[in-house]
């Protein structure tokens, strides 16, 4: 960007908020006013009230300068005195030396006393909202239809399925980590994994030292991951987006969850992404490729809590819809060497079919729509 | 005069650093740092000296000073604010004198807020303007800014280099962020970051008007982080700020973090889509140092030390309305294009400028001719 583009942008800029400002109307903000006549009517005040006004601005802190407060560094030692004024500096001085360590003391004090109410107003929050939200999710769930399969007792242990035929932590940590590219800097944070299971992807962020945090509707594997260390609080994915600022993401991560959703959650899902995800921001959508015939033998007929099948196409479609700039499909997961029909010795169109065959029967398993903000 | 090389009176190569406070996170602490890390990895025998501070970083007092002083070492003083007793060490040095300028806040911005202030700035306004006269000093001067103002006070321009501070972006760049911190603002990241002391010289109040501003074209507020000190006696400004902020119904939007540890800084440039600058004064503003290196793009209104420190590349809004900048904040956090220029073009600054070894080079390169010189005077 050189010089001559920073002018073009700032006229650019001009024009743009010449142009807002006319489309809204006059500012309903109150005058502006100067410094000093602004300090003479607040010279009005009693001095408890204009204390009362900063003792407001500080309370939204963190009261990180109690430390500060105490720290000797801030001592002045001057005196007007013109004939014990040496005296009194010297007074100061050996004052000083002597209270130092107890104001050191002091301040370290302050210090670990701040930092103790700021972990456990971090812990308590925590709590809350893991409790707020599970009892949104409990009210959700009344009269929902796997409310119904679990009184009639048809329910079962999906965390305990999923550990058998999702594969290892490893395995699955070594499938993911192709996603990583996206993520190329400790910047590109924070990045929201909904329906983290059992927290593979999050794993990979955090050893790349990106911000990351997981949501994850069964509250057993969330307390699991919270016990490796993971940031991941149980609940219902789509809510825990809702409740987050608008552009206040760099990624949003979802692996092999759409596929268990119905087709309109799938589209607020996109939705809500999208104005969650800071410009520029990225969103992975990774489900089973329905392209490749296999899947219908193995992935998807595994799984009896899956309901919606979604062509790469249509994925993508809605993601554009949803109002992604940039939304490219990648292939995953190619089926092990050995399952897939041999060319061998069957001449050129012989081979030509069996790769048409390959592709439709045995193509990768899964694919992701990646697309930008 | 002494025939053989080198020879500093009975001392050698010995220097001391005089600075008000010592303290790590702070610009002055942090440059006094730097220059005698500098100067001891170049042989020199260095001392700092400061009237308080934070004791592990290693400094004497006064008295220790004048004892080091009075055979002859050489002398780099900090010039900022009142400081009586550093300013009267410093002018009996009898070997090398070297001034640092930190510019000095003018009083008005203090008036009607502290008189105490008023009286501090304007006696170190004195101290500066005594000193600038005075031939037998030399000045390093943190900005082309700040050289040219001493210049004007009096200083001869052979006598007047520039040499950025040193600062702490690397330290920042390297440590681990504090963890409470990070996942405390990653939750709600800000859109605006500002760094620096709640003073009134600060743009504290354009900020909060910028950012009604916003709200008012964009229909949502930005979510503001105000990280830096602030002091007791400025209780009618930080009032005034308080009713600013209630007036322009901007509420909890502006969040005052107070000051922060090294890491906890460093969490809450992560956790930033933006550093906005809308400073009046300041010598050379090393928060926008700190952005460059980690990548979070500025916005700033102009003035001459900020836009001198951003360069020509930069998003330095000159006589432009509030409407313009929020535009301008609006037009970054949605563009990830313009983003990743600004950042580029900080990054490219900050490589050339104001990486580690170019401060060093620039500060040796103007200190160490004077140090090996004879004193003037």
């Amino acid at each position: 960007m050189g010089e001559l583009e920073v002018d073009a942008l700032v006229g650019e800029l001009r024009r743009e908020a010449e142009q807002l400002r006319a489309s809204l109307g006059p500012s309903a903000l109150p005058p502006e006013e100067d410094r000093a006549t602004a300090l003479r009517g607040l010279a009005a005040m009693p001095e408890t009230a204009a204390l009362g006004g900063f003792g407001r601005l500080v309370e939204a802190s963190r009261l990180a300068s109690l430390g500060a407060l105490a720290d000797p560094g801030d001592v002045d030692f001057q005196s007007h005195r013109v004939r014990v004024g040496r005296v009194v500096i010297v007074v100061k001085q050996v004052l000083r030396r002597l209270l130092t360590p107890v104001l050191d003391r002091q301040a370290a004090f302050n210090r670990a006393s701040v930092q103790a109410f700021a972990a456990l107003e971090e812990e308590l929050g925590q709590r809350l909202q893991g409790i707020e939200r599970r009892l949104i999710a409990l009210e959700e769930a009344v009269g929902s239809p796997e409310a119904h399969e679990a009184v009639a007792g048809i329910s079962f242990d999906y965390g305990a399925f999923e550990e058998r035929f999702r594969g290892d932590r490893d395995h699955v940590r070594r499938q993911l980590e192709r996603y990583l590219v996206h993520f190329p800097t400790a910047g590109a944070g924070p990045v929201v994994d909904l329906g983290c299971g059992r927290g593979e992807f999050l794993e990979l962020l955090r050893d790349a030292g990106i911000v990351a945090w997981g949501v994850e509707a069964d509250a057993r594997r969330a307390s699991a991951c919270r016990a490796r260390g993971l940031d991941v609080r149980a609940g219902d994915a789509l809510q825990a987006l809702e409740d987050l600022a608008d552009a206040s993401l760099g990624g949003i991560v979802s692996f092999q969850v759409v596929e268990h959703l119905t087709i309109g959650k799938t589209v607020r899902l996109l939705a809500v992404a999208r104005r969650k995800l800071r410009a520029g921001g990225c969103l992975i959508v990774e489900t089973i490729n329905v392209q490749s015939l296999i899947t219908f033998t193995r992935a998807w007929t595994i799984d009896p809590s899956h309901r919606q099948p979604i062509h790469p196409l249509t994925l993508r479609f809605l993601a554009e819809q949803a109002g992604f700039e940039r939304c490219e499909l990648r292939y995953g997961s190619e089926v092990e060497a050995g399952s897939a029909l041999e060319a061998a010795g069957g001449g050129e169109a012989a081979e030509r079919n069996v790769a048409r065959l390959n592709a439709l029967l045995f193509g990768p398993q899964d694919y992701a729509v990646v697309a930008w903000a | 005069m002494p025939w053989w090389p080198g020879h500093r009176g009975v001392s050698g190569k010995r220097v001391a650093i005089l600075v008000p406070s010592l303290q790590r996170g702070d610009a002055t602490g942090n440059d006094a740092l730097g220059m005698r890390a500098a100067l001891a990895a170049r042989d020199w025998e260095v001392r700092l000296f400061a009237e308080g501070g934070d004791r592990s970083l290693g400094f004497g007092t006064s008295a220790d000073a004048r004892a080091f002083l009075r055979d002859g070492a050489s002398a780099i003083f900090h010039q900022g604010t009142q400081w009586d007793n550093g300013v009267r060490i410093f002018e009996r040095v009898p070997g090398v004198r070297i001034a640092r300028d930190h510019n000095v806040t003018p009083a008005a911005f203090f008036a009607g807020v502290s008189e105490d202030f008023v009286g501090a700035s304007n006696v170190g306004l004195e101290q500066r303007q005594r000193l600038a006269r005075d031939p037998a000093v030399s000045w390093i001067a943190a900005s082309s800014m700040n050289a040219g103002e001493l210049v004007a006070l009096g200083a001869s321009p052979s006598r007047v280099g520039v040499v950025p501070p040193f600062h702490q972006a690397e330290d920042l760049a390297a440590v681990e962020p504090d963890e409470i911190a990070l996942r405390r603002w990653a939750a709600l990241p800000a859109d605006v970051l500002f760094v620096g002391r709640l003073a009134p010289n600060k743009g504290h109040r354009r900020t909060f008007r910028i950012a009604a501003s916003y709200a008012e074209l964009f229909g949502r507020r930005l979510r503001i982080r105000l990280v830096g000190s602030h002091d007791r006696r400025w209780a009618p400004w930080l009032a005034l700020l308080a009713r600013d902020r209630e007036q322009l119904g901007l509420g909890d939007s502006i969040e005052y973090l107070g000051t922060l540890s090294t890491s906890e800084l460093k969490a809450a440039y992560l956790t930033s889509r933006l550093l906005l600058c809308c400073s009046e004064h300041e010598g050379f503003c090393v928060p926008l140092v700190e952005a460059a290196r980690l990548g979070v793009p500025v916005v700033a209104t102009w003035q001459q030390a900020v836009a001198e420190t951003l360069g020509p590349e930069a998003l330095v809004l000159r006589a432009v309305s509030d409407d313009v900048v929020a535009t301008a904040i609006h037009r970054v956090l949605d563009d990830g294009g313009l983003r990743d220029a600004l950042v580029g073009a900080q990054q490219a600054r900050y490589a050339q400028l104001f990486a580690p070894s170019a401060v060093e080079r620039a500060f040796l390169a103007a200190v160490e001719p004077l140090l090996e010189g004879e004193p003037r005077g």
